[in-house]
Protein backbone atom coordinates (compact mmCIF):
# COMPACT_ATOMS: atom_id res chain seq x y z
CA UNK A 1 0.00 0.00 0.00
CA UNK A 2 1.30 3.45 -0.80
CA UNK A 3 2.34 5.68 2.07
CA UNK A 4 1.87 9.38 1.54
CA UNK A 5 3.08 11.04 -1.62
CA UNK A 6 3.45 8.16 -4.00
CA UNK A 7 3.79 9.63 -7.48
CA UNK A 8 1.64 6.75 -8.68
CA UNK A 9 -1.25 8.14 -6.71
CA UNK A 10 -2.32 10.92 -9.00
CA UNK A 11 -5.06 11.94 -6.62
CA UNK A 12 -2.68 13.50 -4.13
CA UNK A 13 -0.14 15.10 -6.38
CA UNK A 14 -1.85 16.14 -9.57
CA UNK A 15 -4.51 18.69 -10.21
CA UNK A 16 -6.01 16.95 -13.19
CA UNK A 17 -7.84 18.78 -15.91
CA UNK A 18 -10.81 20.47 -14.34
CA UNK A 19 -11.89 20.01 -10.77
CA UNK A 20 -9.98 21.51 -7.85
CA UNK A 21 -9.59 18.96 -5.10
CA UNK A 22 -11.68 19.64 -2.03
CA UNK A 23 -9.34 19.87 0.95
CA UNK A 24 -10.29 16.59 2.55
CA UNK A 25 -7.24 16.57 4.76
CA UNK A 26 -8.04 19.88 6.38
CA UNK A 27 -10.79 18.71 8.70
CA UNK A 28 -8.93 15.87 10.33
CA UNK A 29 -10.57 13.28 8.15
CA UNK A 30 -7.68 10.90 8.67
CA UNK A 31 -8.42 10.56 12.38
CA UNK A 32 -9.68 7.02 12.91
CA UNK A 33 -11.52 8.06 16.08
CA UNK A 34 -13.97 10.12 14.02
CA UNK A 35 -16.59 7.76 12.71
CA UNK A 36 -19.31 9.31 10.57
CA UNK A 37 -22.25 10.58 12.55
CA UNK A 38 -20.28 11.35 15.68
CA UNK A 39 -20.42 15.12 15.64
CA UNK A 40 -20.44 18.12 13.37
CA UNK A 41 -16.76 17.81 12.47
CA UNK A 42 -17.25 14.24 11.34
CA UNK A 43 -20.39 15.21 9.43
CA UNK A 44 -18.42 17.84 7.53
CA UNK A 45 -16.13 15.04 6.47
CA UNK A 46 -19.11 13.59 4.65
CA UNK A 47 -19.94 16.77 2.80
CA UNK A 48 -22.89 17.44 0.57
CA UNK A 49 -20.74 16.20 -2.26
CA UNK A 50 -20.16 12.83 -0.66
CA UNK A 51 -23.80 12.48 0.30
CA UNK A 52 -25.12 13.32 -3.15
CA UNK A 53 -22.49 12.19 -5.64
CA UNK A 54 -25.08 11.47 -8.28
CA UNK A 55 -26.00 15.14 -8.46
CA UNK A 56 -22.56 16.61 -9.00
CA UNK A 57 -21.71 16.84 -12.69
CA UNK A 58 -24.99 15.44 -13.97
CA UNK A 59 -25.92 16.53 -17.48
CA UNK A 60 -29.41 17.04 -18.87
CA UNK A 61 -31.47 13.99 -19.77
CA UNK A 62 -30.58 13.07 -23.36
CA UNK A 63 -34.08 12.10 -24.40
CA UNK A 64 -37.63 13.38 -24.19
CA UNK A 65 -41.04 12.29 -25.40
CA UNK A 66 -42.37 15.74 -26.22
CA UNK A 67 -41.59 18.56 -28.62
CA UNK A 68 -38.17 20.15 -28.70
CA UNK A 69 -36.68 23.47 -29.66
CA UNK A 70 -33.52 23.23 -31.71
CA UNK A 71 -30.69 25.30 -33.16
CA UNK A 72 -28.39 24.42 -36.08
CA UNK A 73 -24.73 23.85 -35.24
CA UNK A 74 -21.99 24.40 -37.81
CA UNK A 75 -18.32 23.67 -38.18
CA UNK A 76 -16.75 26.02 -40.71
CA UNK A 77 -19.43 26.22 -43.42
CA UNK A 78 -20.92 22.82 -42.81
CA UNK A 79 -23.97 21.91 -40.77
CA UNK A 80 -22.89 19.22 -38.30
CA UNK A 81 -26.06 18.75 -36.30
CA UNK A 82 -28.70 20.27 -34.06
CA UNK A 83 -28.70 21.34 -30.45
CA UNK A 84 -32.10 20.67 -28.90
CA UNK A 85 -33.83 21.22 -25.59
CA UNK A 86 -37.21 20.43 -24.12
CA UNK A 87 -39.34 23.39 -23.09
CA UNK A 88 -40.85 21.50 -20.19
CA UNK A 89 -38.24 19.00 -18.98
CA UNK A 90 -34.57 19.11 -18.04
CA UNK A 91 -33.71 17.38 -21.31
CA UNK A 92 -31.17 18.52 -23.88
CA UNK A 93 -28.61 17.00 -26.20
CA UNK A 94 -26.72 17.46 -29.42
CA UNK A 95 -28.08 15.53 -32.38
CA UNK A 96 -25.30 14.94 -34.94
CA UNK A 97 -26.11 14.42 -38.58
CA UNK A 98 -26.80 10.74 -39.16
CA UNK A 99 -25.11 8.38 -39.45
CA UNK A 100 -22.63 9.91 -37.00
CA UNK A 101 -18.94 9.78 -37.78
CA UNK A 102 -16.15 10.09 -35.25
CA UNK A 103 -16.32 13.89 -35.43
CA UNK A 104 -20.06 13.74 -34.78
CA UNK A 105 -19.52 11.53 -31.75
CA UNK A 106 -16.78 13.83 -30.51
CA UNK A 107 -19.10 16.82 -30.94
CA UNK A 108 -21.76 15.00 -28.99
CA UNK A 109 -19.24 14.21 -26.26
CA UNK A 110 -18.15 17.84 -26.15
CA UNK A 111 -21.74 19.00 -25.81
CA UNK A 112 -22.38 16.52 -23.02
CA UNK A 113 -19.58 18.04 -20.97
CA UNK A 114 -20.72 21.57 -21.86
CA UNK A 115 -24.17 20.63 -20.61
CA UNK A 116 -22.63 19.30 -17.40
CA UNK A 117 -21.07 22.71 -16.95
CA UNK A 118 -24.22 24.65 -17.79
CA UNK A 119 -26.37 22.50 -15.59
CA UNK A 120 -23.84 22.92 -12.80
CA UNK A 121 -24.40 26.67 -13.14
CA UNK A 122 -28.07 26.14 -12.49
CA UNK A 123 -29.40 26.72 -15.99
CA UNK A 124 -32.51 24.94 -17.15
CA UNK A 125 -32.24 22.98 -20.40
CA UNK A 126 -33.98 25.79 -22.26
CA UNK A 127 -31.80 28.48 -20.71
CA UNK A 128 -28.74 26.45 -21.62
CA UNK A 129 -29.91 26.16 -25.22
CA UNK A 130 -30.52 29.87 -25.47
CA UNK A 131 -27.14 30.68 -23.90
CA UNK A 132 -25.32 29.10 -26.84
CA UNK A 133 -26.16 31.38 -29.77
CA UNK A 134 -23.22 33.64 -30.46
CA UNK A 135 -21.28 32.18 -27.53
CA UNK A 136 -20.23 28.69 -28.53
CA UNK A 137 -17.53 28.32 -31.16
CA UNK A 138 -15.46 25.22 -30.49
CA UNK A 139 -13.37 23.08 -32.84
CA UNK A 140 -15.02 19.94 -31.46
CA UNK A 141 -18.50 21.11 -30.52
CA UNK A 142 -19.01 23.42 -33.45
CA UNK A 143 -20.47 26.90 -33.66
CA UNK A 144 -23.92 28.24 -32.85
CA UNK A 145 -24.35 31.51 -34.76
CA UNK A 146 -25.71 34.54 -32.95
CA UNK A 147 -28.62 34.62 -35.41
CA UNK A 148 -29.16 30.86 -35.46
CA UNK A 149 -32.86 30.28 -36.09
CA UNK A 150 -34.72 28.55 -33.29
CA UNK A 151 -37.16 25.97 -34.58
CA UNK A 152 -39.56 23.52 -33.01
CA UNK A 153 -39.88 19.84 -33.79
CA UNK A 154 -42.90 17.94 -32.50
CA UNK A 155 -40.65 15.08 -31.39
CA UNK A 156 -37.09 13.84 -31.30
CA UNK A 157 -38.00 11.33 -34.00
CA UNK A 158 -38.76 14.23 -36.35
CA UNK A 159 -35.47 15.90 -35.46
CA UNK A 160 -33.59 12.67 -36.14
CA UNK A 161 -35.33 12.39 -39.49
CA UNK A 162 -34.07 15.87 -40.23
CA UNK A 163 -30.56 14.81 -39.17
CA UNK A 164 -30.76 11.88 -41.56
CA UNK A 165 -31.25 14.36 -44.37
CA UNK B 1 -3.96 7.52 6.27
CA UNK B 2 -3.55 7.73 2.51
CA UNK B 3 -6.49 8.36 0.26
CA UNK B 4 -6.57 4.86 -1.09
CA UNK B 5 -6.52 3.44 2.41
CA UNK B 6 -9.38 5.77 3.24
CA UNK B 7 -11.27 4.69 0.15
CA UNK B 8 -10.72 1.05 1.08
CA UNK B 9 -12.08 1.74 4.56
CA UNK B 10 -15.08 3.51 3.05
CA UNK B 11 -16.18 0.20 1.61
CA UNK B 12 -16.40 -1.26 5.11
CA UNK B 13 -18.54 1.44 6.72
CA UNK B 14 -22.05 0.09 6.18
CA UNK B 15 -23.48 2.47 8.78
CA UNK B 16 -22.84 5.30 6.34
CA UNK B 17 -25.69 4.79 3.91
CA UNK B 18 -25.13 7.92 1.89
CA UNK B 19 -23.00 6.71 -0.96
CA UNK B 20 -21.75 3.61 -2.66
CA UNK B 21 -17.95 3.73 -2.97
CA UNK B 22 -17.89 2.51 -6.55
CA UNK B 23 -19.53 3.53 -9.77
CA UNK B 24 -21.63 0.85 -11.44
CA UNK B 25 -19.41 -1.37 -13.57
CA UNK B 26 -21.59 -1.40 -16.63
CA UNK B 27 -24.56 0.27 -18.24
CA UNK B 28 -27.09 -0.29 -20.99
CA UNK B 29 -27.23 3.35 -21.94
CA UNK B 30 -25.05 5.81 -23.83
CA UNK B 31 -21.50 6.51 -22.70
CA UNK B 32 -18.66 8.94 -23.23
CA UNK B 33 -15.12 7.61 -23.64
CA UNK B 34 -11.56 8.90 -23.91
CA UNK B 35 -8.24 7.27 -24.82
CA UNK B 36 -5.68 6.37 -22.17
CA UNK B 37 -2.13 6.39 -23.48
CA UNK B 38 1.32 5.42 -22.27
CA UNK B 39 4.08 8.00 -22.26
CA UNK B 40 5.21 6.85 -25.71
CA UNK B 41 1.73 7.47 -27.08
CA UNK B 42 0.72 3.83 -27.39
CA UNK B 43 -2.72 2.79 -26.19
CA UNK B 44 -3.32 1.38 -22.71
CA UNK B 45 -7.08 1.38 -22.92
CA UNK B 46 -10.18 3.57 -22.86
CA UNK B 47 -11.81 5.27 -19.92
CA UNK B 48 -15.59 5.50 -20.12
CA UNK B 49 -18.43 7.07 -18.21
CA UNK B 50 -22.16 6.60 -18.66
CA UNK B 51 -24.23 9.60 -19.70
CA UNK B 52 -26.40 9.23 -16.61
CA UNK B 53 -23.34 9.59 -14.40
CA UNK B 54 -23.86 6.31 -12.58
CA UNK B 55 -21.37 3.98 -14.26
CA UNK B 56 -17.70 4.23 -15.19
CA UNK B 57 -14.90 1.90 -16.08
CA UNK B 58 -11.72 1.19 -17.98
CA UNK B 59 -11.41 -1.06 -21.02
CA UNK B 60 -7.80 -2.27 -21.15
CA UNK B 61 -5.73 -3.33 -24.11
CA UNK B 62 -4.97 -7.06 -23.87
CA UNK B 63 -1.98 -7.99 -21.76
CA UNK B 64 -0.47 -7.31 -18.36
CA UNK B 65 0.08 -3.56 -18.86
CA UNK B 66 -3.59 -3.08 -19.61
CA UNK B 67 -4.67 -5.09 -16.58
CA UNK B 68 -2.22 -3.22 -14.39
CA UNK B 69 -3.63 0.05 -15.66
CA UNK B 70 -7.14 -1.17 -14.98
CA UNK B 71 -6.28 -1.67 -11.31
CA UNK B 72 -4.99 1.87 -11.09
CA UNK B 73 -8.10 3.26 -12.82
CA UNK B 74 -10.47 1.34 -10.56
CA UNK B 75 -8.82 3.06 -7.63
CA UNK B 76 -8.86 6.47 -9.32
CA UNK B 77 -12.57 6.13 -10.01
CA UNK B 78 -13.23 5.23 -6.37
CA UNK B 79 -11.33 8.33 -5.30
CA UNK B 80 -13.21 10.55 -7.76
CA UNK B 81 -16.51 9.24 -6.51
CA UNK B 82 -15.44 9.80 -2.93
CA UNK B 83 -14.83 13.43 -3.93
CA UNK B 84 -18.48 13.69 -4.89
CA UNK B 85 -18.00 13.50 -8.63
CA UNK B 86 -20.35 11.54 -10.82
CA UNK B 87 -19.00 9.41 -13.67
CA UNK B 88 -18.84 12.32 -16.11
CA UNK B 89 -17.12 14.45 -13.51
CA UNK B 90 -14.60 11.68 -12.94
CA UNK B 91 -13.88 11.55 -16.67
CA UNK B 92 -13.30 15.30 -16.73
CA UNK B 93 -11.25 15.24 -13.56
CA UNK B 94 -8.74 12.74 -14.95
CA UNK B 95 -8.51 14.26 -18.41
CA UNK B 96 -5.12 15.93 -18.70
CA UNK B 97 -3.73 14.53 -15.45
CA UNK B 98 0.02 13.84 -15.61
CA UNK B 99 1.42 10.62 -17.01
CA UNK B 100 1.60 7.76 -14.55
CA UNK B 101 3.72 4.64 -14.95
CA UNK B 102 0.85 2.37 -14.10
CA UNK B 103 -2.30 4.23 -15.18
CA UNK B 104 -0.98 6.12 -18.19
CA UNK B 105 -2.83 9.32 -18.95
CA UNK B 106 -5.78 10.81 -20.80
CA UNK B 107 -4.15 13.39 -23.08
CA UNK B 108 -4.92 16.97 -22.10
CA UNK B 109 -7.67 18.46 -24.19
CA UNK B 110 -9.13 15.05 -25.07
CA UNK B 111 -12.76 15.47 -26.04
CA UNK B 112 -14.86 12.52 -24.94
CA UNK B 113 -16.59 10.65 -27.73
CA UNK B 114 -20.20 9.58 -27.49
CA UNK B 115 -21.16 5.95 -28.00
CA UNK B 116 -24.71 4.70 -27.87
CA UNK B 117 -23.66 1.63 -25.92
CA UNK B 118 -20.63 0.26 -24.07
CA UNK B 119 -20.05 -2.27 -26.81
CA UNK B 120 -20.02 0.58 -29.30
CA UNK B 121 -16.67 1.80 -27.97
CA UNK B 122 -13.96 1.04 -30.52
CA UNK B 123 -11.13 -1.19 -29.29
CA UNK B 124 -8.37 0.89 -27.68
Amino acid sequence: MDGGHSPEDGYRTDRGGAEPDPSREADGAGDPARAPGTGQGAFDRWSDEALAPVLVGRSYVPTTAGPVLYLPVHRDDRLIGYLWASETEEASDFQPLLPPDTAGNAARGWWTMEHVRLRGEGLTALEALRSCAGRVDDPHGGRVDADAPESRAPSLEELRALARG
Amino acid sequence: MTDEEQAARDEFRPEFAGAEPRFAADTDGPVLHVPVLREDGSALGRLWASRDGAAAGFLPVPGPAGLNAKGAWVRRLILARAQGLDALGALARWTGAPQDDRAGAVPPGSVPEHADRLDGIPPP
